[in-house]
């Protein structure tokens, strides 16, 4: 045994680099993502996929449904296809007509069920649905793409090449709704199947499919247009059709609400980082491997478009940091000793923050076996924490506070800049949204998301308070620090529960925040369409459900 | 009508805050909610029936046996005295006098980690500890407007002849309370505005591309 090997493994990093905003809004997929974990069971579990019905006209209107069979349990995914004027197609979530609109079935939906499912589904969030609905999502076309792609199949041609690239799908969703909204299945009712038991994996296998049914259709309106000379899709360029998503503010206040969740998704990411870089020596071949993934890497960013100048000026930033580790990650270097380690730390020395959390990325990448069991727990019991510990003594709250959330204490919120903000939720669709506190009016509606001014605002009270006063009395006083009591004995526990960040100051990016969120469930190519609104792309690149089985896709996100 | 138990806890979460409760005990009396609506306890309508009396307010006094409030005449706020309860766990008082809608004393007795019993005049409920089971004898209704004396006593025996668990199955609710636990969620909704309509999510864009 050499010296070395005793050494203890390399710590997680420190919640105070990892869950500051700049840093969440630096966040690429990995291997743990939602989306990477649910093809990877798909493909273990020998999923099946069938189309069912595909009764859709030229113009694009009409009803497919598909079965997946997990298992004895079966599933189904049903589409309506619309036809809706341009003027009506808006990503926005106050839209009210899609050109098409989703729904994932718990089982396969018998005529009754199609009826009342077309008489709801359409009209989304106006619509009600029963525990037998899994998931519901809309999607909107790429007008761009759809047409030139179904042009070009009917003349018998393939489409453009660069700019299926360009673009990267057919169809963008603009929201995909889980969990007990608007009648369809609680959570609470799914959790206990092994196939849903990760959070948003039956969103994500609805998306999946979603993005089956637009290639389908494009072959079938091409088909329909041309007849016999039209022309399916190239099998390698089908598979650069992945799904858009168009993602507003309504995503950001979900990882401020369930802090025991997000706790849990970033310390299964540390973990893996943690693990990676603890990992002695590199697997032969490993150093290929990562050469490889880095060439690719280049690939990738370089077709990685926004209209975002930031976004663009943090791409080209992260392309001359992919060219350094390059140069940095040489044969030699993966023969040293915890090669992952020296790697991270160059990273941490010399990149980017957005370079550097690419470099997480790639590291996690070529160490699947060490970490994949990570991404299959990335749920959590929320009820367990819910309940506050009222017999400590306010004292020992304070404690905690100083311990935990240090970061919350730095700013100074008598500065109107710093709580320039307030997030509400518009009486219009009942969505959350940000506003200006001393431009506009509703700020006494606002939501609990200023964690840092109510942690600040309870200290204060907390040290008026007699110390061995026990909190349950402190509460019983003082019930507008609650919500903030049980955060702080939640967060006790969970490093990585909060977003170490003013989340109402002038200068918040909701985006960031997006970003994160997106980033662990699996999406590519962020491309900011403001400061709280971000387009990406899902399962860009990824094998469709009738090719799993054949050939080796673990790194199929890094396909070009 | 049916809806799911997500619908009620972010209902009842919003209508409590719209009826005036701060954030945590609406997050209470969210949870309360959904685990009555579990049991096909009423839920709908005791709530209902505090949010419009509106007061949570009335101060309470007490010691390591019995709470009660400061004013003889008054009546205290389920919701507050749950949370109260819960916080103290083994340590709560083990009587309470004068409670509005005792029946949502139940999901804070339940959270318990040894077996329970809450008792008013006319009705007894067991608990098993962490909540997962209870059962009930009753004379007449479970959901009195007030009751006078009520007594929490951990229990060492069963649980008795369980009530069944709706595990998931959509719980229902009647219409016209439903709305009107809607209208107080309605409360919590700023009304849009130009601005915030062209700002607040973000700038309206092209879409047709």
């Amino acid at each position: 045994m050499s010296q070395e090997q005793a050494l203890p493994d390399v710590p997680l990093r420190p919640p105070d680099l990892v869950m500051r905003l700049e840093r969440l809004g630096s966040a690429h997929q990995t291997r743990l993502s939602f989306l990477r974990a649910l093809l990877r069971r798909f493909r273990i579990e020998r999923w099946q996929v069938t189309r069912e019905r595909f009764d859709i006209d030229e113009r694009g209107v009409g009803v497919a449904v598909y079965a997946v069979k997990i298992g004895e349990r079966l599933y189904s995914l049903i589409a309506f296809g619309h036809q809706i004027p341009p003027e009506k197609r808006t990503d926005r979530v106050i839209a009210e007509e899609w050109d098409a609109t989703f729904v994932l079935h718990d089982g396969m939906p018998d005529r009754a069920a199609v009826e009342r499912l077309k008489a709801n589904v359409p009209l989304q969030e106006a619509g009600r649905y029963l525990a037998s609905e899994i998931v519901l999502a809309r999607a909107n076309r790429s007008v761009r793409l759809f047409d030139h792609v179904v042009a070009a199949l009917a003349e018998g041609r393939q489409p453009d090449a660069s700019l299926v690239e360009t673009i990267g799908y057919l169809m963008r969703t603009t929201a995909v709704y889980g969990n007990g909204k608007f009648g369809l299945a609680d959570r609470e009712l799914i959790r206990d199947r092994a196939e849903f038991a990760n959070p948003f994996r039956a969103e994500m296998l609805t998306v999946y499919l979603i993005r089956l049914f637009t290639v389908d259709l494009v072959e079938h309106l091409a088909w329909l247009r041309g007849g016999a000379s039209a022309a399916l899709l190239d099998r390698a360029l089908r598979r650069r059709f992945g799904i858009g998503n168009s993602t507003g503010l309504g995503m950001a206040p979900f990882l401020v609400r369930h802090p025991a969740l997000l706790d849990r998704w970033v310390s299964a990411r540390e973990a893996a980082l943690a693990r990676a870089r603890s990992c002695d020596r590199a697997k032969p071949g490993c150093a290929n491997l990562v050469r490889g993934l880095l060439g690719k890497s280049q690939r990738l960013v370089g077709e990685w478009m926004s209209g975002d100048p930031e976004q663009l000026r943090r791409i080209a930033e992260l392309s001359r940091d992919l060219r350094k580790l390059e140069t940095f990650a040489s044969d030699a270097l993966l023969s040293e000793f915890r090669p992952f380690d020296l790697i991270y730390r160059f990273a941490e020395a010399n990149l980017s923050a957005e370079g550097q959390e690419y470099c997480v990325t790639l590291i996690i990448e070529v160490n699947g076996d060490l970490v994949d069991d990570l991404a299959e727990e990335m749920a959590v019991e929320e009820g367990e924490s819910f309940r506050i510990d009222g017999t400590m003594r306010c004292a020992d709250l304070l404690r905690m506070i100083r311990t935990g959330y240090g970061w919350a204490l730095r700013f100074d919120f008598s500065h109107p800049a710093a709580q320039a903000r307030f997030w509400y939720a518009s009486e219009e669709k009942l969505e959350p949204r940000l506003g200006e506190r001393f431009e506009e009016p509703g700020m006494e509606r606002e939501q609990p998301l200023a964690v840092a001014r109510d942690i600040a605002a309870m200290v204060q009270a907390l040290l008026q308070e007699r110390p061995d006063a026990r909190l349950a009395a402190f509460l019983l006083d003082h019930p507008e620090h609650r919500h903030t009591a049980r955060r702080i004995q939640i967060a006790a526990s969970r490093a990585y529960s909060e977003i170490r960040d003013n989340l109402i100051d002038a200068s918040m990016r909701p985006i960031d925040i997006l970003r994160f969120k997106l980033a662990f469930f699996g999406a590519m190519r962020f491309d900011p369409r403001s400061d709280r609104w971000v387009r990406i792309t899902l399962f860009q690149g990824s094998p469709f459900p009738d090719e799993l089985d054949s050939g080796d896709w673990d790194l199929w996100p890094f396909a070009a | 009508m049916k809806i799911s138990f997500n619908e009620i806890e972010m209902t009842i979460l919003k209508a409590a805050r719209g009826a005036g409760m701060e954030w945590g005990l609406a997050e209470e009396a969210a949870q309360a909610a959904r685990w009555l609506a579990g049991f096909d306890l009423p839920w709908a309508d005791p709530l209902l029936g505090l949010f419009q009396t509106g007061n949570w307010h009335s101060l309470m006094i007490g010691d390591e046996q019995c709470l009660r409030p400061v004013s003889p005449r008054d009546w205290l706020c389920p919701i507050t005295v749950g949370a109260y309860l819960s916080d103290l766990g083994e340590k709560a008082p083990q009587a309470i006098e004068r409670v509005r809608r005792p029946i949502l004393l139940l999901p804070f007795a339940a959270r318990g980690r040894r077996s329970a019993e809450l008792a008013w005049e006319g009705a007894r409920f067991r608990l098993e500890a962490g909540g997962a089971a209870c059962s009930c004898e009753a004379d007449g209704t479970i959901d009195p407007a007030c009751a006078e004396w009520i007594t929490l006593e951990h229990r060492t025996d069963g649980v008795g002849h369980k009530m069944p668990l709706l595990r998931g199955g959509s719980p229902t609710v009647d219409d016209a309370a439903w709305e009107a636990l809607k209208r107080f969620e309605f409360r919590t909704y700023v009304p849009a505005s130009l601005r915030s309509r062209l700002e607040g999510a973000g700038p309206a864009l092209e879409d047709n591309d």
